[in-house]
């Protein structure tokens, strides 16, 4: 039987015990006389057990040898020989060493069987924790560089790698642990599931020595990990396949406002320029009726503008490539730029703008959430009847601050209030030619820098389109 | 002086549509959607009406439907690609013709032309002998000739030319076709309609493969060929 390393390392220790507990059992035998046979041969046994206790089987077994020979010499007449003068002192003496030996291997095998199950608890343990946090990290390779260092630690290698199976077949090194190990002998333990051959765990061995059982114990590992790594892939491969389909839904979007959206302007542009320059029978068509139709012509261009100026913002947004830089900007200041950028649309409209002086400042891209002000300030101002107020009110909500841009126009019916922040939403009365984009580029954006927006009803009637901005901690 | 009414919830398509037709003599009024077109048409019939199919409110076949139950002003449908099936439902509620956007205003101004010359002509009832280049269609003794030679057809081949020949210029549905030809609509019309047309083209046609005369609008019927 293997006796495990806790006892292992105090070898010397363990020696120790099986020659200490003889020499101090004879002490106190004859300090208590040596005449008492049953009370030294007692003592002798407490000594065995001790020495087993302590120094397992050997120091045991060595100590009821000599207890033997201690209990004959000094304690069995004739004393100071080794020899037996009656036949029930001879029985005695052989039922003594008996039964040191049997306590000695009982006490020894009882030890090695709770050291063995420590081990297995600290297997179990860390098995758990690995895979546990396999499962729940998105970060697959700190898993795995995690079970390389327990690998190592616990069957004390001098290495441990986790080589992966890469798409083109070939093996690849995606953690490990220790420094490589010169000239040693690997153990390779096949990481792989029912399904699919995933890799292997590559073992190469230190100090302590990598038998049968240690190997069943790697192979366990192993099929956890090839377990866990499995959900990963899966997991990751489901990932792509949302993204996929997220891309493709955009794209289909895109598709069909392309033939709409960048058709309607197209048409207008078209009609307008093919009546100037007239058909087969006509002259060119000349007078006001020429510039009317450039100016719808000209109109309808920057139409088009805008749509692909707002396509490529909501691309880049969308992508990542426009990072907001954030600033810390009074949310009046953002307001009040977007409104001055809209003199001609807002002319209809009278504005207020009632911003609380407790009102935080906002840590937001001041250009990108300007844009985003604009757009719905466009929106309210084309949807509401000419004359109607559009208000502005700012609040501090927990740590963000909320902007309500409430109009009085007719709202956005209950079902349609996350739709009209979707690419190319076409309300039921399409009768203004915007983009069809404003409030997609204005969440994307609002997105990007930590915040939401949403559509609510203004009390009494009317749309509220509500920015929530990230407040910079500290309050003004 | 010809009266046009333009439905279009685009103003600036709309506006485009009125200088341009006015400046080319025609007197234009615009209707951003179904309900003011359908009350600028009963108050004062127009001679042709352009209808746009994407309205919002009541849909563009859908005043097609009401419009037919007062007016039988010619009706050109102003669509983009997208609307086929729209644009076929369109040309079952009775719009004569259609034109997808973008298109240039020659183009519609040729439509209108057409459109209006056989809505001025209705059949004329004495003229009985059609002549198409080496096609001379007998409408009273129901005889067909190519080239002065005498040509075979079955009925439904028969009833199908004279359909689409007495209707030059005009697209013709699938299903409009098939309720002449056979007198009903069941199953899938295109197919009916394909299989009898492919046997005209080639008793009629110098080469079936590049007719000449019964020309294929994709997706939504044929039409004859006006001239």
């Amino acid at each position: 039987m293997k006796v495990l390393g806790l006892i292992e390392q105090r070898s010397p220790a363990r020696f120790l015990a099986g020659v200490a507990a003889p020499i101090l059992a004879t002490v106190v035998g004859l300090g208590i006389g040596d005449e008492r046979t049953t009370a030294a041969s007692l003592v002798y046994l407490l000594g065995v057990v001790a020495a087993a206790a302590f120094g397992g089987l050997g120091p045991g077994v060595f100590a009821s040898v000599a207890s033997f020979l201690g209990l004959n010499y000094f304690f069995t007449p004739p004393r100071q020989t080794l020899s037996v003068g009656k036949t029930d002192d001879l029985v005695a003496l052989v039922v003594f060493v008996t039964v040191g030996m049997a306590v000695s291997s009982l006490v020894a095998l009882g030890l090695a069987q709770r050291a063995r199950a420590e081990r297995r608890e600290l297997e179990a343990r860390s098995l758990y924790a690995i895979s546990s946090r396999m499962l729940a990290s998105e970060d697959l390779d700190a898993a795995l560089t995690e079970l390389a260092v327990s690998m190592r630690r616990l069957f004390g290698l001098g290495r441990c790698e986790v080589r992966i199976r890469s798409d083109d077949g070939t093996s690849v090194l995606r953690a490990s642990d220790g420094d490589p190990v010169a000239g040693a002998a690997e153990i390779s333990v096949g990481l792989s599931t029912a399904d699919r051959d995933l890799g292997a765990l590559v073992l190469f061995p230190g100090g302590a020595p990598f038998g049968e059982a240690e190997r069943q114990v790697a192979s366990i590992f192993a099929r956890q990990t090839a377990a866990a790594l499995e959900r990963g892939i899966l997991e990751q491969e489901a990932r792509q396949a949302r993204l996929a389909a997220e891309t493709n839904r955009v794209r289909r979007a895109l598709l069909s406002a392309v033939s709409h959206d960048f058709r309607t302007p197209l048409a207008s542009i078209k009609a307008s320029l093919t009546a100037i320059t007239g058909d087969r029978d006509d002259a060119l068509l000349t007078g006001p009726e020429a510039l009317e139709l450039l100016r719808t012509a000209i109109e309808e261009t920057e139409r088009l503008e805008r749509l692909v100026a707002n396509l490529l913002d909501l691309t880049r947004i969308r992508s990542g490539s426009l990072a907001p830089e954030r600033v810390h900007i009074p949310v009046e200041e953002l307001v009040e730029d977007a409104i001055a950028g809209l003199r001609a649309p807002l002319a209809e409209h009278p504005v207020e703008v009632m911003i609380r002086a407790d009102v935080p400042l906002v840590d937001v891209d001041p250009v990108q959430v300007e844009q985003v002000f604009r757009n719905v300030l466009q929106n309210a101002a084309k949807f509401a009847p000419d004359g109607t107020p559009i208000r502005i009110a700012a609040s501090r909500w927990q740590d963000a601050v909320e902007v309500r841009v409430s109009d009085r126009g007719p709202g956005i019916d209950p079902p349609d209030r996350e739709a009209v922040f979707e690419e190319f939403f076409r309300s039921g009365d399409g009768r203004e030619a915007g983009t069809g984009l404003g409030l997609a580029v204005a969440r994307a954006i609002v997105g990007a820098n930590g915040g939401a927006i949403w559509a609510e009803e203004t009390p009494g009637g009317g749309a509220t389109l509500v920015v929530r901005l990230p407040a910079v901690a500290d309050a003004r | 002086m010809i009266s046009v009414v333009v439905v279009d919830d685009e103003p600036q398509i709309a506006r485009a549509l009125r200088v341009a037709l006015t400046a080319r003599g025609y007197e234009v009024r615009t209707a951003g959607n179904g309900e003011t077109a359908l009350e600028l048409i009963a108050t004062e019939p127009p001679d042709l009406i352009l209808l746009d199919l994407g309205l919002p409110g009541i849909d563009g076949v859908e005043v097609l439907h009401r419009l037919r139950g007062f007016s039988e002003a010619p009706v050109i449908v102003l669509s983009v690609r997208e609307a086929q099936t729209e644009k076929v439902a369109a040309l079952d509620a009775g719009a004569d013709d259609f034109l997808t956007k973008p298109f240039g205003m020659d183009e519609l101004l040729a439509r209108m032309r057409a459109t209006l010359r056989r809505a001025g002509s209705p059949g004329a009832p004495g003229d009985s002998l059609l002549t198409y280049g080496s096609i001379e269609l007998d409408l009273a003794k129901k005889l067909v000739k190519r080239d002065g030679a005498s040509i075979h057809l079955t009925p439904t081949e028969y009833t199908l030319l004279e359909a689409m020949a007495t209707n030059p210029g005009k697209l013709l549905t699938h299903r409009w076709l098939m309720e002449r030809a056979a007198g009903g609509v069941a199953g899938n019309a295109s197919q009916y309609v394909r299989v009898y047309v492919a046997q005209l083209r080639r008793k009629l046609e110098d080469d079936a493969t590049k007719p000449r005369w019964i020309l294929t609008e994709p997706g939504l019927g044929y039409r004859w060929a006006d001239s």
